[in-house]
């Protein structure tokens, strides 16, 4: 198979000069991140009417839990890019061990976020707390639902790797799986600034 | 019933879509003073009467009366609908099925509740506010709480439309903003229990936002894409496509 | 072993150094204000690094490129107008 080398310096297999993924998962993934751009709206909206309160609230989140899942996110990221271009270069092993990775991380922001969740509620915040407590509790919750989804795929197609590697069909599967753990961080790193860090004292 | 009868028949029901739009926006929205409603968990029954339903009551009695006329409009729109998601043996899949499914007991809800908000208004000034909160209430509980019914419809819509590769009707991107739309009902399970803050009844996320992309995000490009078909043009291009062939 | 600048390690290393960068604004005590609106315009950057290195949108049709970076500049605006009209309300 030719190899090339794109402007990036990525190495990439000749089959991978087409564009990465499929338009459903680019089309998916946008109509889902025009749903979180009125979320924050949303959030924005209503910090304007609340200015103090929200001010306070934030005082209360510990901007370190989010530091860390920001940090955990970005490696995933990196992990999910090492493993696609492994798969263009049908290297089975290293697809299923950046995979690995790329969940271990996932996991390791779910336990992050549960550990934070836990002590919020122990404290008495939930939901129903106010306003700003809503939309924290629903933004971050909505959002972890799309990194559970993510680790579902990303297990998946390390799951299918020595099967399947070769084919051009599961490098575009990882291709978009990657599209959507890629965004999925792409919102993290929105997110972290919004509730935890714009403001703070 | 021939076929000429037959297409002007679902041109008529497709054109119930936008009939329903823009007659709940009239009745329930506007005559209802639903543009926002009341905050009724962070009201007293005495507020509620006073400031809603004893100030503007023929108002809302009409236009509830009214909402309960047009909210059945959805039903028919969502049964033509579904008879555009055929497999591709020409049999009503499962898909289509939970979309008509759906459809009707939206349509049911739609003017159900309503109804009985028709009755508060009537009765707001001959029996106590207590009770008259406690109908107003357990009605928009009931409103909003069963969102589920539409939510599995515009999945169902959204998963044939993604996964069906061959049908033409409908765009890709309408399947995705469908499935997208259904899961942002989600939230309204929060209603109940928050006095104040976007997901309260009243909420910019529980009611501008989710009734704003419900009534203009998936009404108006679906029920586009309905009438397309109903009219026949796109039919007609396929027919004469597959004789080129 | 020859660092290509726009390699995963390099832009991982960036989105990294700017997230650390974007907390010790906050904890050092920088004016509440500029930490914020610098704190947002580094999230548009990672952001759009993400996009362009990692989710290749510069190999994707054109319309998607367009698409997604306008979608990570409304989300900047919107956090950015957003506080500083908050800013303004409370200040005045």
């Amino acid at each position: 198979m030719k190899r090339t080398q794109d402007h990036l310096g990525l190495t990439t297999a000749a089959q991978s000069s087409r564009p990465p993924g499929t338009d459903g998962v680019w089309t998916f993934v946008f109509i889902d991140m025009i749903i979180f751009l009125m979320m924050f709206l949303s959030f924005m909206t209503e910090r304007l009417r609340h200015g103090a309160l929200y001010a306070a609230s934030q005082l209360r989140l510990n901007e370190f839990f989010g530091l860390a899942n920001t940090l955990i996110l970005l490696t995933s990221s990196w992990m999910v890019v090492e493993a696609v271009q492994a798969a263009r270069r049908n290297e089975v092993r290293r697809v299923r061990r950046f995979l690995g990775l790329a969940w271990m991380l996932g996991l390791a922001f779910a336990v992050d976020k549960f550990v934070e969740y836990y002590l919020k509620i122990r404290a008495g915040v939930t939901p129903a707390t106010n306003s700003f407590y809503s939309f924290y509790f629903f933004i971050t919750i909505v959002h972890f639902f799309h990194v559970i989804a993510g680790m579902f795929f990303i297990a998946y197609c390390r799951g299918n790797a020595r099967l399947r590697i070769g084919s051009e069909r599961y490098v575009t599967g990882l291709e978009n799986v990657g599209l959507f753990w890629h965004f999925v961080d792409v919102l993290w790193i929105f997110i972290f600034p919004l509730l935890y860090l714009v403001g703070r004292r | 019933m021939d076929s000429e009868t037959k297409r002007l028949v679902h041109i008529a029901i497709a054109w119930c879509g936008p009939v329903f739009v823009i007659g709940f926006l009239v009745f329930w929205a506007i005559l209802g003073h639903n543009v926002p409603p009341p905050n009724m968990m962070g009201m007293t029954s005495a507020q509620l009467v006073a400031e809603y339903y004893g100030k503007y009551q023929s108002e809302i009695a009409v236009g509830m009366i009214g909402s309960a006329t047009m909210g059945l409009f959805y039903t028919p729109w969502s049964l033509l609908l579904a008879t555009m998601l055929r497999d591709e043996d020409g049999s009503l899949g499962v898909l289509a099925l939970i979309e008509a499914a759906g459809g009707i007991l939206t349509g049911w809800l739609l003017a159900f509740c309503p109804a009985i908000w028709a009755a508060c208004a009537l009765l707001a000034t001959s029996v106590s506010p207590d009770l008259i909160k406690a109908i107003h209430v357990m009605t928009w509980i009931i409103f909003d709480c069963t969102y589920m019914i539409t939510t599995i419809q515009l999945l169902a819509l959204g998963a044939y439309i993604v996964l069906n590769k061959k049908q033409a009707i409908f765009p890709a991107w309408t399947g995705w903003c469908a499935i997208a739309i259904g899961i942002t009902f989600v939230p309204l399970v929060l209603m109940p229990f928050v006095t104040e803050g976007p997901f309260a009844v009243n909420g910019m996320w529980n009611f501008f936002f989710i009734f704003s992309i419900w009534l203009f995000a998936f009404q108006i490009p679906i029920g586009y894409f309905m009438l397309k078909e109903a009219m026949g043009h796109k039919r007609v291009a396929r027919q004469i496509l597959s004789h080129a062939n | 072993m020859e660092l290509r600048w726009h390699s995963p390690a390099v832009v991982w290393c960036m989105l990294c150094g700017l997230t650390l960068l974007s907390v010790a604004l906050v904890e050092e005590g920088w004016h509440r204000s500029f930490a914020s609106v610098v704190i947002v315009l580094i999230a548009a950057v990672k952001s759009r690094l993400v996009i362009v290195r990692f989710m290749e949108a510069n190999r994707a049709a054109r319309h998607w490129r367009f698409l997604y970076v306008t979608w990570n500049f409304a989300v900047a605006a919107t956090i950015i107008i957003g506080y500083v009209v908050s800013v303004a309300k409370y200040a005045g």
